[in-house]
């Protein structure tokens, strides 16, 4: 029941971002930070799971499934918002994975030759447009040709190669 | 609060430190081409021993359980191996893959670290990374997991691999969904992928 009511409130958390993004894109404002509904509605979730005296008394009468699972149900509201933050992340900044991009290809087209491969991609999408997003943010700067680290990119660098320090590996990108 | 609510969590919290560890220690000992399909095994070994963690955890955590009927029982198992495949299924996606891994603006972030004070020049940094090598990591990677392979200088599919579909298509969602936002790189990279479609 908990769950049930979870993933619906998540449902109506999602069509009022959709609806609110594009809202805002038609007064020409487009930001990231619309996501913050997503945790303000883990706590609206978890608030009335816990405290609705009505939700309680809707809960009681349903046999099996009337379980109170407030930390259950919140935990799934927050996987599944991390999801979809993360992935509209992505479509926000233009982003796809190249492999994913590749895989496309690969079953539209059946095959392709190295050459095919790599004229669906260029420097300035996987590179360059990256890199000025991490710009936009502070990360990094720009002073005429050269990139800087900046001092928030300083910290995110430290932590991400003190983390591949513990696992022992090199591998990235 | 219920207690199968406190068991469910105790038990996939706990299995999923477990994964994580055990994924921490094993990549160490994994080909970098590899590093994608040891979290997948990992999880489905997870996945398979939650019925005698629910046993082993459940009591530790909440005296109760010796009291939780039959019923109950599978809802805990049930509860905690959906909470666990969530959580995991983050990890891997989310910090492992997306942020860690795979990601091109965490490496970039590293290039530019590494430049130290004195920066790094554009043209230094293509030379660096550029299309030609993560292409070819990308592909190395897709090809030591048996999922493309190359024949008479072409490549295929060889094994299909529902995750790369399902991202793309939830990418592709997302942009239906979503109003562009006036940028327009973002328009023309979005209009060249769902050319794809």
């Amino acid at each position: 029941m908990d769950l049930i009511f979870s993933l619906l409130l998540f449902v109506i958390t999602l069509i009022f971002h959709i609806n609110l993004h594009n809202f805002l894109i038609k007064l020409k404002i487009s930001s990231i930070n619309t996501v913050i509904i997503f945790p303000i509605a883990i706590i609206i979730n978890y608030l009335i799971l816990v405290n609705s005296v009505y939700y309680n008394n809707i809960r009681t009468i349903i046999p099996f499934i009337g379980y109170s699972l407030p930390i259950t149900s919140s935990i799934v509201f927050f996987v599944l918002s991390s999801m979809y933050i993360l992935y509209f992340g992505s479509a926000f900044y233009g982003d796809y994975s190249p492999s994913s991009k590749l895989y496309m290809y690969l079953l539209k087209h059946k095959t392709a030759t190295y050459t095919d491969i790599k004229n669906l991609f260029s420097d300035q999408e996987l590179v360059l447009n990256r890199l000025n997003d991490l710009s936009s943010v502070g990360f990094v700067y720009k002073k005429k040709d050269n990139y800087f680290i900046g001092p928030k990119g300083k910290i995110t660098a430290k932590i991400i190669k003190c983390y591949r320090k513990l696992l022992g590996w090199k591998s990235s990108g | 609060m219920h207690n199968i609510d406190q068991a469910s969590v105790s038990v996939a919290i706990i299995n999923f430190l477990v994964f994580y560890f055990v994924h921490i220690a094993g990549l160490r000992f994994t080909k970098s081409q590899k590093i994608f399909e040891s979290p997948f095994l990992l999880l489905f070994i997870s996945l398979f021993f939650m019925p005698v963690w629910v046993f082993i955890i459940g009591p530790l955590f909440i005296p109760a359980f010796f009291t939780f009927t039959a019923f109950e029982i599978i809802i805990t198992v049930l509860l905690s191996l959906i909470i666990t495949t969530l959580l995991i299924i983050l990890y891997i996606f989310g910090i492992f893959g997306m942020i860690i891994e795979s990601s091109l603006r965490i490496k970039l972030l590293s290039l530019v670290f590494e430049a130290g004070n004195n920066g790094i020049k554009k043209t230094y940094l293509l030379n660096l990374y550029n299309t030609d090598i993560i292409l070819k990591k990308r592909i190395q990677r897709l090809e030591s997991s048996g999922i493309l392979k190359l024949k008479k200088n072409k490549y295929y599919i060889a094994k299909p691999f529902p995750i790369l579909y399902i991202h793309a298509l939830i990418v592709n969602s997302m942009n239906q969904l979503y109003k562009k936002n006036g940028n327009i790189r973002n328009n023309i990279v979005a209009e060249k992928f769902l050319q794809i479609f």
